[in-house]
């Protein structure tokens, strides 16, 4: 989550084109993820964020091969993960539940997810869900995986996990479960470590504790943080890199300065405009209308509707990106076109 | 704006009892109010913030007396004068509710799903037995209106809105009987970024053309600072500070203030800060520390804190802190470290670059 001089070489550890994840509805098929293109490199913190529905989490959902089927399935695109041996691995195409899926889930990419309680099994205690982790993936003893499991509660900030470990999920507090969840995630280093709204459920002061947390592990473990956050203070003190998505579709994406100081996508501006910040007085500005349906999506640009910059090519062509050295925005705006458009 | 005080809330105390066993035997109390006290003026916004489980919504439930105060008075004006509402019967408070409202939090739970959109907004009026049929549908359109909202859509039923638009109906329903007191319990916080900025703009611009006066309770402490003239800090039950909202973000009296404070994210990726994270988390509200409710978590902490129950002392003009030091800490307000202001506040640059002919879109 440090800021990384750019002349420092990219290293891809992951590289997702053409994305299409799709769901079958009673209402229609809904394009929650329908066609993105993004890279993470190694070591870095990028950001995905939108509003709900943007389709951030069905992201991480795909990558870890989660979507719930039959009704949901990644209609076409790739996901290469660059793992050790150095030949990319092909997520899109593996079984999700062979081996080779369940191999990658946990010891190369991990996740963490914003509820901390829905995804610990209450009936077990965090010691068996850790040591089940270590033990799957790691050829250890169990004895082993437990003296593990006790170092990494400790790490993540147990007070006292010699005997916390035998506790139950119900008997910790939110933050804990999460510091649990942090630790399960840890628990066969992986290299990049999936991040879905990790502290939206959390208080103020424990978010602020479970990011430095993150923060330090990523050093320490030398990670790539995926970080899914619909808050944009989180995505501004902890992202190297951002993309924005809206309906399913990455609307900009550039460096995190970039994102906030230069933010060239007016739904980028809207959002930024949007945040009530402490010490200006200045009325907010926020996006008009909301987020459509999936089943009424406009034809062109998916934010055409809501857009005070609007120009007639908006509502009939969907807009590329226009990319202007790291950053890029769809948006008809920076077309060389734009000016001989027609403002509405 | 004037400085009537409308509500006045004295020593209010609600004590959960923690049952156990067959026989559902009291083995303890949970004390998610514990002797609090403020006062909210005409047309003004008191804000009120703590971390989960601090009472705040306990606070605002007690008040409407959806709760049952467990001790403590309410005091409300009624005809230019303070009553107390805590002993009003069913039919005094049914008065004293038209006006004094509430705004609920989830906009998904607080709407019948069953009633159409007129007929929740229209309901007040109904048991109220305000108006003819033809007249209650008349306010209906006009309180549509009011929120921003189509009058067309009255038929429907709250599925088909967005999140946003349904916090407008419930923000409509709380409207519909005049009220001067609206309690706003985490109004935007289930909804998105850009509608939340809507729904904030929509309660200032009300209150302003109707003068109400709002209890806005909320975790955000950056929407609080947003809408609120004053604000309130709560911890475990009680009010640790009231100040200012200038003056409580800028120069805070009291060690959690300052806490909460220096966690809030700033949206700025250049900002510099270091930050002292609080550590541990908030204890349980059925067995709170001894003394000082914040000590086990306090980096000032000293000996007497332990003992002592430090009480909501006035200090310099309109501010209250409770805290032992509240004079001899040295506390750092909030601090975007270093910019002043964001850029994306400051005046945008023409989107269409030089290139434009026909100056900035829009």
């Amino acid at each position: 989550m440090s800021t990384r001089p750019t002349t420092e070489q990219h290293d891809t550890l992951l590289r997702v084109r053409g994305l299409k994840t799709h769901f079958r509805t009673e209402q229609g098929m809904i394009r929650a993820v329908d066609g993105i293109d993004f890279e993470i490199r190694r070591g870095e913190t990028f950001g995905i964020v939108g509003e709900s529905g943007c389709g951030k989490s069905v992201t991480a959902y795909s990558i870890m091969q989660l979507i719930e089927r039959p009704q949901g399935d990644i209609v076409s695109g790739s996901i290469e993960y660059m793992g050790e041996g150095g030949r990319p691995i092909e997520i899109a195409a593996l079984d999700p539940n062979g081996p080779d899926m369940r191999n990658l889930r946990g010891n190369e990419i991990g996740m963490i997810f914003q509820e901390p309680m829905t995804s610990l099994n209450p009936i077990y205690t965090i010691g068996n869900q850790i040591v089940e982790a270590i033990v799957l993936h790691q050829r250890v003893s169990k004895v082993e995986a437990r003296k593990r499991a006790i170092e990494l509660l400790d790490r993540v900030g147990l007070s006292d996990p010699q005997n916390q470990i035998d506790d139950y999920p119900h008997q910790l507090s939110g933050g804990m479960r999460q510091r649990v969840m942090i630790a399960m995630a840890l628990s066969c280093n992986p290299r990049l470590l999936i991040a879905d709204e990790p502290t939206t459920a959390l208080d103020v002061t424990v978010e602020a504790q479970i990011l430095d947390l993150m923060r330090d592990l990523q050093q320490e473990y030398d990670m790539s943080i995926m970080l899914i956050t619909h808050n944009l203070g989180v995505v501004a003190e902890n992202c190297d890199r951002v993309m924005v998505m809206y309906l399913g579709k990455v609307i900009e994406e550039g460096s995190a300065v970039d994102i906030f100081y230069n933010p060239r996508h007016p739904y980028t501006r809207g959002l930024l405009a949007s945040i009530p910040q402490i010490g200006l007085s200045s009325r907010l500005m926020p996006i008009d209308g909301a987020v459509p349906m999936m089943q009424d999506i406009p034809q062109g640009c998916y934010f055409a509707p809501r857009c005070p910059h609007v120009m007639a090519i908006c509502e009939d062509e969907p807009p590329m990106f226009f990319p202007t050295n790291a950053q890029r925005a769809k948006c008809w705006l920076y077309s060389a076109e734009a000016p001989q458009q027609h403002v509405k | 704006m004037s400085n009537e005080t409308v509500l006045q809330v004295k020593e209010l105390k609600k004590y959960f009892p923690i049952r156990k066993g067959i026989f559902k035997r009291t083995v303890g109390w949970i004390r998610a109010v514990d002797d609090v006290s403020f006062s909210v003026s005409q047309g003004q916004t008191l804000g009120l913030v703590g971390e989960s489980g601090c009472g705040k919504t306990t606070t605002g439930r007690c008040i409407l007396r959806l709760y049952e105060p467990t001790a403590g008075s309410i005091l409300y004006r009624l005809d230019d004068q303070l009553e107390n509402i805590v002993e009003f019967n069913h039919a005094e408070m049914k008065r004293v509710r038209q006006k004094l409202q509430i705004i609920f939090q989830d906009p998904f739970s607080s709407l019948d799903p069953r009633m159409t959109v007129h007929d929740i907004i229209a309901e007040p009026l109904r048991i109220n037995r305000i108006g003819t049929r033809a007249q209650q549908s008349d306010r209906v359109e006009e309180l549509l209106d009011l929120v921003g909202l189509n009058a067309a859509q009255m038929n429907r039923y709250p599925h088909e809105f967005s999140g946003g638009q349904r916090q407008r109906i419930g923000i409509a329903r709380a409207l519909a009987l005049n009220p001067e007191v609206i309690v706003c319990d985490e109004p935007v916080s289930a909804l998105d970024v850009s509608v939340q900025a809507q729904v904030l703009n929509l309660l200032m611009d009300l209150q302003e053309r109707l003068n109400l006066a709002y209890l806005f309770i909320a975790h955000d402490l950056s929407v609080v600072e947003y809408i609120s003239e004053r604000v309130i800090v709560m911890y475990l039950g009680k009010i640790v500070e009231i100040a200012d909202a200038t003056d409580l973000y800028e120069s805070p009296r009291h060690p959690y203030t300052e806490a909460l404070l220096g966690a809030i994210p700033i949206p700025d990726p250049l900002a510099k800060r270091t930050r002292k994270p609080l550590t541990g988390t908030v204890p349980s509200a059925a067995n709170p520390p001894s003394g000082c409710n914040f000590r086990t978590r306090c980096a000032y902490a000293q000996d007497v804190c332990a003992h002592e129950e430090p009480p909501l002392m006035h200090i310099a003009g309109d501010r209250s802190v409770a805290c032992h030091f509240a004079d001899e800490l040295e506390l750092t307000g909030f601090s975007r470290g270093g910019a002043s202001r964001l850029p994306v506040h400051s005046a945008l640059p023409d989107l269409t670059g030089a290139s434009s002919t026909e100056g900035s879109p829009g």
